[in-house]
């Protein structure tokens, strides 16, 4: 005897119903765009007030810091001749460095002239090969 | 002769001799000629000879620094300790591919030994498939990835020393990490054979899957110990306070861990009910296929970027083609067969064991699908092409649940929040699972069972959701004001499944002791090595029980980022710490800074915490973070810093309280307990299994 067509039903009802609440529910969290500064400089408009991820290089003799409670940095990132201006108010991981590659996330300021991040991942300039810069999961802290 | 050379010799004989057994290999199984099979043996067994004789080149080429071959020169350093020089043979892709050759043809080996005479007619087939496996990997070291290639200008004095391996993989656990996940993953590749031999030769019965299934258990095993010491690397050494991050790496891992798992569980109900054929040869092709997909993926460089496949197309390319046609050559034999494994029985009831059995089946290939799926598609957001199809087909399902949603113009990055929104409902509904199915009997459970088996666990598991309800909040008087619903779910599952668990073993050795004259000990050793398959399974679980105590914990985590002087004192939920000094060290290998802080609760103090920084010599620029944690039953207090200022000795730190944490690792020590018993299975249990 197999199962009967109301079992089969409730099922279904079930399954949709579960999918469904985890869809609704589901705030994007954790889902982000993510491009090159240059993208950025040149259509503003279309990334203002909302998260996003940019990748670029930290442009030499640019970082200020200041030694204080809250991590509080300013430097200058850049891609294919295009800089942007960065606010950065937490901790940056041991890779952070001026010439280095960064990866920020967070937002452009309402005038689209300043990025305000607060999280960073950074990557060293070329010691290694692409190969191990990808199994440094550092990237991720 | 140069290293080099011979090296490059011993690849290219690797490969011949692997293409000439792939073609006696096929011919024996055309022919049916014995002389041809023993042929096709004797191949397998010389190209683990051969894989092996490489290898100890390459690792000889590595102790005596022979840095005019490319691969030694890029992964070593004469400063590094001798054991790091050994594990650098598969730190990087060319000699993972090397190391990948020599496990498959030590696994082969083995695997046609042991099964020669017992599934004497799947032989040939399952020579062929083993032989062709190995050669698509000795094929890709022969014309791609050659780790012997010598420079062809010998580098100068800088170059000539070495870049050594990065400092943060310098850790013990990195050591067993990645040899632990290559051993499962090459593994599967031996029921895959027996499944493709099955197949091929039409003798689908169960007889094969039986021998296979202690293969998949190994590969499970291992693919296991290879994702907890991965977290267990995160966790110590990078300073987050974290051990799982849905990183592409560890994804990779995950997949075929998943799928094993499914397969586990499945096979038992082809073993019982003759019901889940197709299904279980389905999952053995997809391990396998995840195997070489998870390696593409990580090794080739492609889920960092789309632009690595446009780097080495070559690779790619070989990959992707290999990828393809082992899903059409595999799917299309299934097809061919369907008419032999056709299901002997149909699904009764709701409140089965199949039905619990087939509902794990389903969360865990969803799951697979989900993770595999989430880790590319960032990848696949980089071709502008699958953006506009994004946008145009995906994007307007979305905007129904969540009109802000944006169209997307550039590559999108998937976090860690969106994987957990999906995968804790998931995880959580197979906690339930694990102690759902054992509480049903197979076909359909009777009314009154129900009752006699439910009730224990089910009052187990109110009753722990109501003491973590009050314990939480008692325990945590002014830092946890929130309850988290998926935390107190996770309690309640977790009392539930342990009942469960209790419920069994105490039924068990009740019986035992009606019989015989035995201590409460003596029968509980009888019953697990009677049926190791079924009592192992349930230490197994236990072990699941208590990770996910751990996971429970993880909702209740505390995180503190913050500057700190000397003397002063803050504070992380109920423990005071201090700033007791910074000091300076050096050895050989490094400059250190170590910064000491006491630990104290209700005045009293519990501990010291020295989190360091470390720069060495060889890599200045790049310091690494050192974690120190206070680690308790209850939890860790954790600490990395971030930054320091010699002058003033002030320190920037992370700080996290990690309740419950310690239980994932202990709980995994369990697991592994579990499946070792399970994996020493004497053939005659098949029948008495759970």
């Amino acid at each position: 005897m197999a199962l009967s067509t109301t079992t089969k039903i409730g099922l279904g009802v079930v399954v949709a119903g579960a999918l469904a609440f985890l869809v609704l529910s589901d705030t994007g969290e954790g889902v982000l765009e993510y491009m090159y500064v240059d993208k950025v400089v040149d259509t503003p408009d279309r990334y203002k007030g909302r998260t996003i991820k940019v990748h670029g290089t930290v442009v030499e003799g640019s970082i200020q810091k200041k030694k204080g409670d809250d991590g509080d940095f300013r430097f200058v990132i850049q891609h294919e001749g295009k800089t942007l201006a960065v606010h950065y108010t937490n901790i940056p991981p041991d890779t952070f460095q001026e010439g280095g590659e960064v990866i920020l996330t967070g937002r452009l300021d309402d005038n689209g002239t300043m990025f305000e991040s607060d999280e960073m991942s950074a990557k060293c300039p070329s010691k290694y090969e692409e190969q191990q810069a990808i199994e440094d999961p550092t990237q991720k802290s | 002769m140069p290293i080099s050379t011979l090296g490059t010799i011993a690849v290219l004989v690797l490969f011949l001799l692997t293409v000439a057994t792939a073609c006696l290999g096929v011919l024996g199984t055309v022919r049916r000629s014995e002389r041809i099979v023993e042929g096709a043996v004797q191949g397998i067994h010389g190209i683990f000879a051969v894989a092996l004789f490489a290898s100890a080149l390459l690792e000889y080429a590595f102790l005596s620094g022979d840095v005019s071959i490319q691969y030694v020169q890029a992964n070593s350093h004469p400063a590094m300790p001798v054991f790091y020089k050994l594990t650098a043979f598969w730190g990087s892709l060319d000699g993972s591919l090397l190391f990948w050759v020599l496990l498959l043809s030590l696994f082969s080996s083995l695997s046609i030994r042991a099964n020669r005479n017992k599934h004497r007619e799947l032989m040939p087939a399952a020579n062929a498939v083993l032989a062709i496996i190995i050669g698509f990997f000795a094929g890709l070291l022969v014309f791609l990835k050659n780790p012997f290639e010598p420079f062809s200008v010998l580098p100068d004095e800088l170059i000539a020393q070495g870049k050594g391996m990065n400092p943060l993989l310098q850790n013990p656990y990195m050591i067993f990490h990645p040899p632990s996940l290559y051993l499962g993953m090459v593994a599967l590749a031996v029921p895959y054979a027996f499944a493709m031999a099955a197949m091929v030769t039409g003798q689908v019965d169960a007889a094969w899957q039986r021998a296979m299934r202690r293969w998949v258990l190994f590969a499970w095993l291992f693919l296991s110990v290879g994702l907890v010491l991965g977290g267990l690397w995160a966790y110590e050494e990078l300073g987050w306070g974290g051990y799982w991050a849905w990183d592409p790496v560890e994804n990779a891992g995950l997949l075929p861990w998943l799928t094993c798992t499914a397969f586990l569980h499945s096979v038992m109900v082809q073993e019982r009910r003759g019901m889940l054929k197709v299904w279980n040869l389905l999952l053995v092709i997809l391990s396998f296929w995840l195997t070489i997909f998870g390696t593409f993926l990580t090794r080739s460089g492609v889920v960092q970027s789309v632009h690595a496949f446009g780097e080495d197309p070559a690779l790619a390319w070989t990959f992707g083609v290999f990828m393809v046609l082992i899903l059409v050559v595999s799917f299309g034999l299934l097809y061919r067969r369907r008419a032999q494994l056709r299901s002997r029985n149909e699904l009764e009831s709701v409140l089965s064991r199949e039905f619990a059995f087939l509902l794990n089946n389903w969360l865990f290939l969803v799951s697979a699908l989900f993770v595999g799926i989430v880790t590319i598609y960032p990848t696949l957001t980089d071709l502008e092409s699958f953006r506009n199809f994004h946008n145009a087909v995906l994007h307007p399902i979305i905007t129904i649940f969540n009109p802000d949603a944006a169209p997307i113009t550039s590559r999108v990055t998937i976090g860690p929040a969106f994987f957990n929104h999906y995968m804790a409902p998931v995880g959580l509904s197979l906690l339930f699972l694990t102690g759902f199915g054992p509480l049903v009997a197979w076909r359909k459970t009777s009314t009154r069972s129900l009752v006699d088996q439910f009730l224990v666990p089910l009052l187990a598991g109110v009753a722990s959701t109501i003491a973590a309800a009050v314990l939480v909040p008692l325990v945590h008087a002014q830092t946890h004001e929130v309850l988290s619903v998926s935390g107190l779910t996770c309690f309640g599952l977790c009392g539930f499944t342990f009942a469960t668990i209790a419920q069994e073993y105490y039924r068990g050795v009740k019986v035992r002791r009606k019989h015989r004259k035995q201590s409460i000990l003596e029968a509980l050793m009888g019953l697990v090595l009677k049926a190791r398959r079924r009592y192992g399974g349930y230490i197994v679980h236990l072990g699941i029980v208590l990770m996910f105590l751990g996971f429970a914990g993880n909702s209740y985590k505390l995180e503190r980022k913050l500057g700190i002087y000397p003397g002063e004192t803050t504070e992380l939920g109920e423990y005071e710490i201090r700033h007791e000094g910074l000091g300076a060290t050096q050895d050989w290998q490094k400059d250190m800074i170590t910064l000491e802080l006491s630990v104290w609760r209700d005045g009293e103090q519990v501990g010291t915490l020295t989190p360091a920084k470390w720069w060495y010599y060889q890599l200045k620029e790049q310091p690494t973070t050192e974690v120190s944690r206070v680690m308790g039953l209850e939890g860790d207090v954790y600490a990395s810093i971030a930054d320091v200022d010699m002058t003033t000795g002030w320190a920037r730190l992370n700080l996290y309280y990690n309740p419950l944490v310690n239980w994932v690792w202990a709980g995994f020590a369990v697991m592994l307990l579990g499946g070792v018993v399970c994996i020493g299975t004497h053939k005659e249990d098949a029948q008495g299994v759970a």
